[in-house]
């Protein structure tokens, strides 16, 4: 039995949120404050029996979005699958929880309502059963409803997911148009049976190590030590063999230690000063005795562990002495071994939740931790902001949590996607970093030319990096752009993604008819039908999903930069790389030439003849603020862009006119620094932002304004 | 642990099978029973499963988990109740979302509305008081009653309408959701280790039918451990039936092993010898007890006039208690609560220096299940060292179902029933009438725990029932109850003494000197009573519960409503014996 589904309703920052889960490892991947401390605390409340025993919540716990809180409900609902009822231990999950639908199948839900308490959701239903009712008259109901009037229910067998926003107004009720449900139709069918009796986490093993956590104390502290709990059996004695034996042992121990004649020296010595001081009648006797606890258990308590070094034979030490990593994995070892050695037959599922585990643990430890778990019984949840445990963990059992406006959005990278693609996926990502999962929004490129010189190009003419825009460039090689691109969509991660490629229009003029072609014609044209049929399929991919958009160069990315007007780049570069003046001065007229036949065939011989890549790293260095950004370019990355917020436009502006202060075009007599003393005098940087437009209608953050907002 | 058991006993609680246990009357059953759970607590190796015991009243249902503590045993994996709260809490709770007749809620119509409501349909139908009619339903779903059809479909509409479920319905519905959902037999009897089934001879058709449902289920070990006396079925009225071996091994579809109980710890053998003669099975009976040799005193009186009755229970009373036998050790029995409660009455009027324990008839009784009755006994039975436990047992089941309800009390308290307690303790009321003083009290406690149960639907339908139930009564000439609080109080209260009761009533109780008036043809057994030797079955366990001596008196002069006169009951009448 496992959780195969985690929903989330008006909880901190999760306003109506659903995260599908696997058996065995499964990773939550978010940026710090996505939330993933919520989330977890989410699941404790349903299954760790190390939680408060009284679930309350409170006003801050309601989700910020759904604005006034009174009169709404906070749901989690977990689904268990592969639930079986032959299983002794499970029975009771069984009995409790199987689902609602369907009897026979193998699945359960278990929910918890916090929410009003009847007397409240009946005057709500009574309202809205009114013909004459008034929004006033639901504001009155909802005032009057206090935190004291909640009450938090759990139930098993519940039978609707409440992330569905149908769900909610219809068995919640629809504050818009007041209607909501008769409380007294208990429908059970759809909210479940109510739990009394039987307390679930109970019958769960929850074990969960928090990101920050001192586990020296951990192992100390006698509740929480395992190896302790190793000893004990079923009814939570500690059986020991030679019980009476050590006992035995103990007391000759206690009494020859009493019998010291240094000791007895001490008592004598007590007995006769109380004797002078108080005299024979009134003093009392006095005697010194040793007490060992003879005590098992608490003999036990003197178990320490002693742990030695891989790396240095022949010697142990005490946890304290291991790093950190080493102290947590021997944690975590100990509660694996505790579930499964104690716990196991009377324990339904074993679930271990660590919070950011690469505080503690290497990648590479991390890696091998889980590998050989026993996946029938034990599922694991790992919570992470690291890109690298991302890179090991497949996709298929990882959620991403980004941060969105007072609430967050999950992605499962995987939803609906077909075994072998994931597997594939899995593949490109595990070798390829997994920094596509994070991003806020993606450009998908299909060679080293574009992923070389886009980042430099934003960097310098914007002043800010590609990171800073929240946007991540992936050279997807030759693997094809719908293979990674899948990625993104409405299921799955909801972001966005630009692809930029290159239509391959010829930069000759070719004659209607192919007769007749010159073999460099032909290759001409060859690129151009290939071109336009790729295009046509690329678009034909992207239509109908909103989060991807193509981007093409008219012919190829080179000659769009060159034909962008960035001769004078290319001219330094070229300057940079030919010794010879007359080279310098041949390549020159060829890349000024007009005919884009012409010149466009030069920078390409020139890429073709440095090599693609490197012919990009050259023409980088000659980059500056002056440089033009292909418009289809901008138009990417304007789209890959989540938002630009007012900060950062008012940051590439005071940038920008910095830089054009000392570096810009010939014949350009604008004063750029009384510009920058007024941009910056203004109070209001929406205002200044709005004054640089204005000023430079022409110029490209003007224009990178004007497409994100088109 | 075993110790202090005879062979018999120890064979049957040690065997790790189905049991059926087939006790003669003294013969140390709910010993037996008791230490089976016992033993089996002991031997749990999955801390998760559940021991049942399912006994035919609250009250043995209590017994049973008393002397499992007084054995030291851990009850946290006992659950003991009678067969409706067993559907209740293990079937119709947890999967009334399968049943469109449950998935919305439902509340117990309580014995006392539901006799209100069927007797004005009676009226309705032209029928008269007498008249039965059966509420119950068959294993295979159909309704009992076929004459009287109409009634009953209409009762039944009625409950619907109003979101009830009869103690009837309770068992047709668990049954008709386990039949249904063959996956809810396998989960519970993967829960259970052992259902124990007392007084298995007044089992209903239906009851059988859950119980083998759940043992039928697809994996498990659960093993059944039944206990009875098919001699003492007096239950045939209100449907029980004592199944044979044979019969149960059909039903349940697997096999039994038959354990007797053969000893009688209790009467001397000329007793038992006596009352063989309403035995209808063949099983030996041997008196073991230290009494066992020695010389019985029975006798039968049928020429005493119901005029003189009191009088001449009073002499034999009384020539026992200065014999030295205990108040307690001596019993007086009738078929009938309209002739136990007069009798008890005037008994204690004709012997005001004698302590008696007479069942008097109280107004509440009729609402056990009723929320409101669990609140009536907590501010009806005094805090004592002695009452304790019970009331912090009655005040954790009370706020357990109040949370069933949705009524959630003292929410972050640790010790919510002794809070609870604490609360009732603290209140009282000046009034003196019985149903006045509680209902005051009832006002003051949820003041003081600021709940409004006007606001709940179950709250606010089980106090109708509850004081419409106990006012009618009260109204009841018939009964002639007395209605003040110093009464009601005195019902729960358990005094030692000369004890006064219906045969129903005394149930595995046992007395040294037992005297049994009313054995009249009509009254033992009833008119209606159709089952096949009802009479011998009743006149075998009141005899049976006497050690040494045995008073039967068939009085005269009692009449029918018609005018005719009661004729001794013919099943003792006829036996020839040498009485005393």
């Amino acid at each position: 039995m496992y959780i195969s589904k985690l929903s989330i309703r008006n909880f901190r920052n999760f306003s109506n949120a659903s995260l599908d889960f696997n058996k065995g490892v499964n990773t939550i991947i978010g940026e710090n404050g996505s939330g993933k401390t919520n989330l977890f605390h989410a699941i404790r409340i349903m299954i760790d029996e190390s939680m408060p025993r009284i679930t309350k919540l409170f006003e801050t716990d309601f989700n910020r979005s759904i604005g006034e809180w009174k009169g709404h409900w906070i749901i989690i609902q977990l689904e268990f699958q592969e639930l079986d009822s032959s299983e002794e231990a499970q029975s009771i999950a069984m009995h409790k929880i199987g689902a609602a639908d369907d009897f026979d199948s193998t699945k359960g839900t278990y929910s918890l309502y916090f929410r009003p308490r009847i007397d409240f959701r009946r005057s709500l239903f009574e309202l809205s059963e009114d013909e004459d009712k008034t929004d006033d008259e639901l504001e009155k109901i909802l005032t009057g409803i206090s935190l004291n009037d909640y009450e938090t229910v759990f139930a098993g067998r519940g039978n609707i997911d409440f992330s569905i926003d149908d769900n909610y107004l219809k068995y919640v009720g629809d504050f818009e148009s007041i209607t909501f449900p008769d409380p007294d139709e208990e429908k059970t069918d759809v909210y479940g049976v109510k739990m009394y009796g039987i307390s679930i986490p109970n019958e769960f093993a929850c074990t969960f190590a928090k990101a920050l956590r001192d586990v020296e104390s951990d192992l100390r502290s006698y509740r929480d030590n395992p190896l302790l709990n190793l000893l004990r059996d079923n009814e939570k004695n500690i059986s020991v063999a030679k019980k009476a034996e050590i006992e035995g042992q103990v007391e000759v121990l206690n009494n020859n230690i009493s019998g010291l004649d240094e000791v007895k020296g001490v008592s004598t010595g007590i007995t006769q000063t109380i004797k002078e001081a108080v005299g024979e009648t009134y003093a009392p006797n006095v005697n010194i005795k040793s007490e060992l606890p003879s005590d098992m258990e608490k003999l036990l308590q003197s178990l320490k562990l002693w742990v030695g070094d891989p790396d240095e034979e022949g010697h142990e030490g005490r946890l304290w002495e291991l790093s950190l990593g080493g102290a947590n994995l021997i944690y975590l070892s100990l509660k694996l071994l505790e579930f499964e050695k104690v716990k196991k037959e009377n324990k339904i599922a074993n679930f271990i939740l660590i919070e950011e585990p690469e505080a503690h643990i290497h990648t590479h430890i991390q890696k091998t931790l889980f590998q050989k778990l026993d996946k029938q019984k034990t599922q694991v949840f790992i919570s992470t902001h690291s890109t690298h445990i991302s890179s090991v963990s497949a996709i298929s059992s990882m959620n991403i949590l980004g941060r969105g406006k007072q609430k967050a959005e999950i992605y499962n990278p995987s939803k609906n996607l077909d075994g072998g693609d994931i597997v594939k996926l899995e593949r490109y990502l595990d070798t390829n970093r997994t920094n596509l999962l994070f991003a806020k929004g993606v450009i998908l490129v299909e060679g080293d030319a574009e992923h070389i010189l886009i980042p430099e190009l934003v960097k310098k003419v914007l002043g800010v990096s590609l990171d800073e825009l929240g946007i991540s460039i992936i050279n997807i090689g030759s693997t094809g752009f719908e293979n990674v691109a899948q990625l993104f969509h409405e299921e799955r991660v909801q972001r966005n993604c630009s692809i930029l490629t290159d239509n391959d229009l010829s930069i000759v003029e070719l004659p209607d008819s192919l007769i007749g072609d010159s073999d460099y014609e032909k290759s001409c044209r060859q690129s151009e039908i290939s071109g336009k049929a790729r295009k046509q399929k690329l678009d034909a991919y992207c239509k109908g999903n909103k989060y991807l958009r193509p981007f093409y160069a008219k012919h190829t990315f080179e000659v769009d930069f060159l034909l962008a007007n960035n001769s004078f780049e290319i001219i330094a570069t070229v300057n940079k790389a030919y010794k010879q003046v007359a080279d310098k001065k041949r390549i020159k007229k060829l890349i000024e030439d007009k005919d884009v036949a012409i010149s466009g065939k030069e920078v390409l011989r020139l890429a073709e003849k440095f090599g693609k890549g490197w012919f990009a790293i050259m023409v980088s260095e000659n980059i500056d603020n002056i440089t033009i950004i292909p418009k289809y370019i901008l138009k990417a990355i304007s789209f890959a862009c989540p938002s630009f917020n007012t900060n950062t436009l008012f940051s590439i502006a005071k940038y920008r006119l910095k830089k054009l202060e000392t570096r810009h075009f010939d014949g350009d007599d604008t004063d750029y620094k009384k510009l920058l003393s007024e941009l910056i005098s203004f109070d209001n940087q929406i205002e200044a932002i709005e004054f640089y437009k204005k000023q430079l209608p022409e110029d490209v953050l003007t224009k990178l304004i004007h497409l994100a907002y088109a | 642990m075993l110790k202090g058991l005879n062979e018999q006993q120890i064979e049957a609680v040690v065997e790790q099978g189905n049991v059926l246990l087939t006790a003669c009357p003294g013969s140390g059953k709910t010993r037996a029973l008791t230490y089976k759970i016992a033993y089996e607590l002991e031997r749990l190796t999955n801390s998760k499963k559940i021991i049942i015991a399912v006994t035919f009243t609250n009250r043995a249902a209590d017994e049973i988990k008393k002397r499992i503590r007084n054995l030291n045993a851990d009850d946290t994996n006992l659950w003991a109740g009678t067969i409706h709260s067993f559907c209740l809490e293990w079937i119709l709770r947890p999967y009334m979302c399968y049943l469109d007749e449950l998935k919305n809620g439902f509340s117990i119509s309580d014995e006392f509305n539901s006799e209100r409501l069927i007797s004005e349909l009676k009226e309705k139908y032209g029928l008269v008081f007498f008249d039965s009619v059966s509420t119950r339903y068959l294993p295979n779903g159909e309704k009992e009653e076929t004459i009287n059809r109409e009634l009953i479909d209409e009762y039944h509409e009625i409950l619907s309408n109003e979101k009830l479920v009869d103690f009837d319905q309770i068992l047709h519905y668990s049954h008709k959701l386990i039949t249904t959902y063959p996956k809810i037999s396998e989960t519970l009897k993967n829960m259970f280790q052992l259902i124990c089934v007392d007084e298995y001879q007044d089992t209903q058709l239906l009851q059988y039918a859950i119980l083998s449902q759940i043992m039928k289920g697809a994996s498990g070990s659960c093993k059944m451990f039944m206990v009875g006396d098919s001699d003492q079925a007096i239950y045939g009225s209100l449907g029980g039936v004592a199944k044979s071996l044979a019969e149960i091994e059909k039903e349940f579809k697997t096999t039994f092993i038959n354990k007797e109980l053969s000893g009688n710890y209790r009467s001397n053998q000329q007793i038992i010898d006596y009352y063989r003669n309403f035995q209808t099975s063949t099983i030996e009976i041997k008196a073991f007890g230290s009494n066992a040799d020695e010389s019985a005193i029975i006798t039968y009186n049928k020429t005493v006039h119901k005029d003189e009755l009191v009088e001449y229970i009073v002499k034999i009373i009384s020539d026992k208690l200065e014999a030295g036998i205990p108040e307690h050790e001596i019993c007086v029995l009738a078929p009938t609560w309209y002739m136990v409660i007069p009798m008890g009455r005037k008994l204690k009027s004709l012997l005001p220096d004698v302590k008696f324990d007479a069942v008097g008839l109280s107004p509440l009784l009729k609402n056990k299940e009723n929320v409101w009755f669990k609140f009536a006994r907590l501010f009806l039975v005094p805090p004592s060292p002695n009452t304790y436990l019970t009331r912090k047992r009655w005040a954790t089941e009370l706020i357990n179902e109040l949370k069933d309800y949705g009524v959630v009390l003292f929410e972050n308290d640790d010790f919510k029933s002794k809070t609870l307690l604490k609360n009732i303790n603290s209140i009282s009321s000046k009034e003196t009438e019985g149903l006045n003083y509680l209902k005051e009290c009832f006002l003051k406690l949820f003041v003081i725990i600021e709940v409004d149960f006007s606001l709940n639907e179950h709250l606010q339908v089980q106090w109708d029932f509850f004081f419409k139930g106990a006012e009618k009564r009260l109204e009841n000439p018939d009964f002639d109850l007395a209605k003040d609080i110093e009464s009601f109080k005195k019902m729960f209260k358990h005094e030692e003494g000369v004890v006064v009761n219906t045969c129903h009533g005394i149930k595995g109780a046992e007395f040294d000197t037992v005297i049994a008036f009313g054995l009249l043809h009509g009254k033992l057994p009833n008119w209606n009573e159709s089952t096949e030797n009802a009479a011998e079955k009743l006149l075998y366990v009141i005899c049976s519960r006497a050690k040494r001596e045995l008073h039967l008196i068939s009085e005269t002069g009692r009449t029918t409503n018609s005018g005719n006169s009661y004729f001794p009951t013919r099943q003792l009448n006829s036996i020839i014996y040498e009485y005393n």
